[in-house]
């Protein structure tokens, strides 16, 4: 199968599938700890499994089809009440979409199938189908509808009627008339207010002879509310509601428009479901950055307007071309100013999709690792920067699994120590400003700070004297030291931190800042403070020693005059007190070796602060404050550190955009290392 | 590369307005044979230099360029072509040649390099000349002297000797540690 653009479109559509599969299936799972289940999950997954099928069919990938027409079967049965919804048939759908999500990506990378397992998981499939089949009870001697309704209901709606009464709800019929021309909204209303106290068994068209600019319905509603209940639900008095009493005539025989189609023919929603799908534009992110990239171009071209527009003021005074020359040029900069924000729109997505991967990864990780754990999701609705989202993945993983393998304490032992047997992971997220906050968050054994010193030291990251002054968050930083730990080393005690340099490295590529905060016993949160974009960002524009740089205005928290603050050197170090704390000074003279002939003419401190750190740099001049486009220094110079990319200013000009993360962290393992490695 | 001037692709391109190319060159070029190399050469201190002229992407003057702290000494720095960052590397501290004083016709020869390209600062360009396979000869042992490994060869047109560089060579000076 030839990779072409077809098939990228396809597996990404096929993902999409999966992903919604798989939030359905999380609902569904809490709904059936709940009791019941949401019919219209049931329908969801049902919609979605379809879906998966025809396209997988369409593009060939006949294991994916196979096991989506299996899964589709089972859903099917479940949704008409055939087959149970238990905690085990949910664990086989659990693994079918799982499945999926292996079977596609091994597509996309072209790998080879595991043909077995996929035969055993079907053969789980059709256990389930089997084992789950309940005999379903005579209808007739239930209710007391006419044979002429009862005979036109779909398998489906015959199933939830049956449920309905079986839960001893009450059953009504809605006499609705609409206007012919917009008669599917008075529906859709109904069927949101009815949602509320009850469930739409069916609609039926009523044949009763009225206006011909008018359709009649007669709804099959099951409630728990009385018919004054529904009425006030219904906010519509020309509804009437008719409780549903023996011999009740609910429509007269005859003409039956096919408004719900019966049997085969409910694939009706399936081809709603695809033509949702395909309202939205799948876009090759490279795409957006060219658009990003035009963009920044074009604010130079505005700022070259506004230079000129400034002249011929000067000039010409003001004379009324000068102005309108003025107005157009501000103009311009409002339009492309909603110009950028709307393509900065089109990149963000929510977490939800990255956090549901996490859901089922660390599900997958406790089941094999013999913990109870709960997964609470919050703030999933949360938008960032795609690109960082599909970044955040790997290290997001590696925190999930971590907070399970080395937080979360094996069932018994917590129940010895009084704490519930499940343990708790809390995934969040929370935008603040330019930033959002992603926190994971356990309730397991916590970070033994002594055992991690005393680790440090036997490692040689740090000096068994400095180790004795770390206060509890720079003993938490030595986790994120390259070799602080290896999953050997780490495995014999309560330790964390594998593969925590990797993590933080990550993070910081993202031009976020890690933290950990523990308390022993109590559990672990560990905290992701990043962009929202690294796209375009506001910027600080700095001159040192006749260079020019761009601190992201993210980082700053003041500028200062030298003059005003006391600088004093601790340990051959540079810092100024600021309202009474000690703030390191650097220089970017020594930091980048930066020749320069005359001495430092350093005026300024900039005060940036990164996560809990902050540093001060010193600089000769502050430029100005304008928006860059930042742009990587591309594949050849990647490795420049504590540069973040470079950037345009006007007049051809081009910047260095500097890593203020890098730079602090510099700073911070100079001073928490053995001298000579830092 | 079949244009009827191989030199017009590069020199109206960019920031380039005039052809400024110093002599008459390649007028004749015919689609190139595939035993034969199309060179362009180039000075850097007083020595003749050539790339395969397929490996390169443009030539444009000199812009200014911003420097990058903590790179390698024959990094010159960097500058925006069009929009994207393009690292510059300057050929005389590779080399090892003396430093000149300041000259007229400097250019950057912009490498394609696979899509993420790269600018050789030299002091100006010569020519482009055409010269089979067959020959090029071993680099001479007085040249080997210095980064021999991007020396490919040595070309002879009549009175003049050029020396062919690799320019995968070149370019991977970036990757070394």
């Amino acid at each position: 199968m030839a990779k072409g653009g077809a098939t990228a479109e396809f597996l990404a559509e096929a993902q999409e599938i999966v992903d919604a599969l798989n939030r359905e299936l999380i609902a569904a799972e809490q709904e059936a700890r709940g009791g019941d289940v949401d019919p219209d999950r049931v329908n969801g997954l049902f919609r979605n499994a379809h879906s998966l099928k025809g396209i997988s069919s369409m593009f060939s990938l006949s294991p994916v089809s196979h096991l989506a027409h299996e899964l589709e079967t089972v859903l099917d049965s479940m949704r008409l009440g055939k087959v149970s919804i238990n905690a085990d048939a949910l664990d086989v759908l659990f693994a079918c979409v799982e499945k999926f999500g292996t079977l596609i990506d091994a597509a996309g990378r072209g790998a080879k199938i595991d043909e077995q397992s996929i035969e055993e998981l079907l053969a789980r499939l059709r256990a389930v189908a089997v084992g789950g089949e309940e005999k379903p009870s005579g209808l007739m001697e239930l209710v007391d509808l006419g044979e002429d309704v009862l005979s036109v209901l779909t398998e489906y709606e015959e199933h939830r009627l049956r449920e309905n009464v079986k839960r001893g709800r009450k059953l009504f019929i809605l006499r609705s008339a609409f206007d012919l021309s917009n008669f599917d909204v008075g529906l859709a209303e109904i069927d949101a207010a009815i949602k509320k106290v009850g469930e739409v068994i069916t609609k039926l068209p009523s044949s009763k002879p009225t206006d011909p600019n008018v359709i009649s319905f007669d709804i099959l509603v099951g409630s728990d509310t009385t018919a004054a209940e529904l009425t006030r639900a219904l906010g519509d008095e020309r509804v009437e509601v008719v409780p549903v009493g023996r011999r009740a005539m609910v429509a007269q025989p005859g003409e039956r428009p096919h408004l719900e189609p019966a049997g085969e023919e409910a694939a009706e929603p399936d081809a709603a479901g695809v033509r949702s799908v395909s309202r939205t534009v799948r876009v090759d992110i490279r795409r957006l950055d060219r658009l990003m990239n035009l963009v920044g171009e074009l604010g130079l071209t505005k700022l070259a307007f506004q230079r000129l527009s400034e002249v011929i003021r000067r000039q010409q005074g003001f004379s009324e071309l000068a102005a309108e020359l003025h107005k157009e040029s501000r103009n311009l900069e409002r339009r492309l100013s909603e110009l950028q924000a709307g393509i900065m729109e089109v990149r963000m997505v929510p977490l939800a999709n990255l956090f549901e991967r996490m859901v089922r990864a660390a599900r997958k990780v406790s089941r094999e690792l013999g913990r109870e754990v709960r997964i609470i999701v919050s703030g999933e609705t949360t938008e960032l920067d795609k690109l960082i989202v599909e970044e955040l993945a790997d290290p997001l993983m590696h925190l999930v699994r971590n907070a399970i393998d080395h937080g979360i304490e094996p069932p018994d032992a917590r129940a010895a120590q009084g704490k519930s047997r499940d343990g708790l992971v809390r995934l969040s997220a929370a935008a603040m400003g330019n930033h959002v906050l992603v926190e994971v968050q356990d309730d397991g054994r916590g970070i033994d700070v002594a055992r991690t010193l005393e680790v440090a030291v036997e490692k040689g990251l740090v000096t068994p004297e400095r180790a004795h002054e770390l206060n509890r968050r720079e003993a938490f930083n030595l986790l994120f030291l390259p070799g602080f730990s290896t999953r050997a080393s780490v495995s014999e005690y309560s330790g964390r931190g594998v593969g925590m340099d990797v993590v933080k490295t990550k993070i910081a590529e993202l031009s976020g800042v890690i933290d950990v905060d523990s308390a022993e016993g109590m559990g672990t949160t560990v905290s992701l403070t990043l962009p929202i974009t690294l796209a375009i960002i506001p910027a600080l524009i700095v001159q040192v020693a006749r260079h020019t740089y761009a601190i992201p205005l993210n980082n700053v928290q003041e500028t200062l005059w030298l003059t005003q603050v006391q600088v004093r050197t601790i340990e051959g170090r540079q810092v100024l007190s600021l309202r009474g704390s000690t703030v390191p000074l650097i220089d970017l003279r020594h930091v980048f070796g930066l020749k320069d002939e005359q001495k430092s003419t350093a005026a300024y401190a900039v005060i940036v602060g990164v996560g809990h750190n902050r540093i001060a740099l010193a600089v000769d001049n502050l430029v100005g404050q304008q928006d860059i486009v930042i742009k990587s220094l591309g594949n050849r110079l990647r490795q420049v550190s504590g540069i973040a990319g470079a950037a345009e200013l006007g007049g051809r000009k081009t910047i260095l955009v500097l890593d203020m993360v890098e730079l602090l962290n510099e700073m911070m393992m100079g001073a928490a290392a053995p001298t000579g490695t830092g | 590369m079949t244009a009827s001037d191989p030199l017009h692709d590069f020199f109206v391109s960019g920031q380039e307005q005039a052809a400024s190319g110093p002599d008459t060159l390649g007028r004749a070029a015919v689609a190139s044979a595939a035993s034969r190399l199309e060179l362009l050469g180039f000075y850097v201190a007083d020595e003749e230099y050539a790339f395969d002229i397929v490996d390169i992407q443009e030539i444009v003057k000199v812009p200014e360029v911003t420097e990058v702290p903590r790179s390698k000494t024959f990094l010159l720095g960097i500058v925006s072509l069009r929009g994207s960052i393009v690292p510059i590397i300057d050929l005389r501290r590779v080399l090892e040649l003396p430093p000149s004083p300041e000259v007229v016709g400097r250019r950057i020869l912009v490498l394609r390099g696979g899509g993420d390209p790269v600018g050789i600062l030299v002091d100006r360009v010569s020519s482009v000349a055409r010269i089979e396979r067959d020959a090029v000869e071993p680099v001479p042992r007085a040249v080997q002297r210095r980064a021999s490994e991007l020396l490919k060869g040595v070309g002879r047109l009549g009175e003049r000797m050029v020396i062919l560089l690799d320019s995968e060579a070149v370019l991977r000076l970036l990757e070394a540690a």
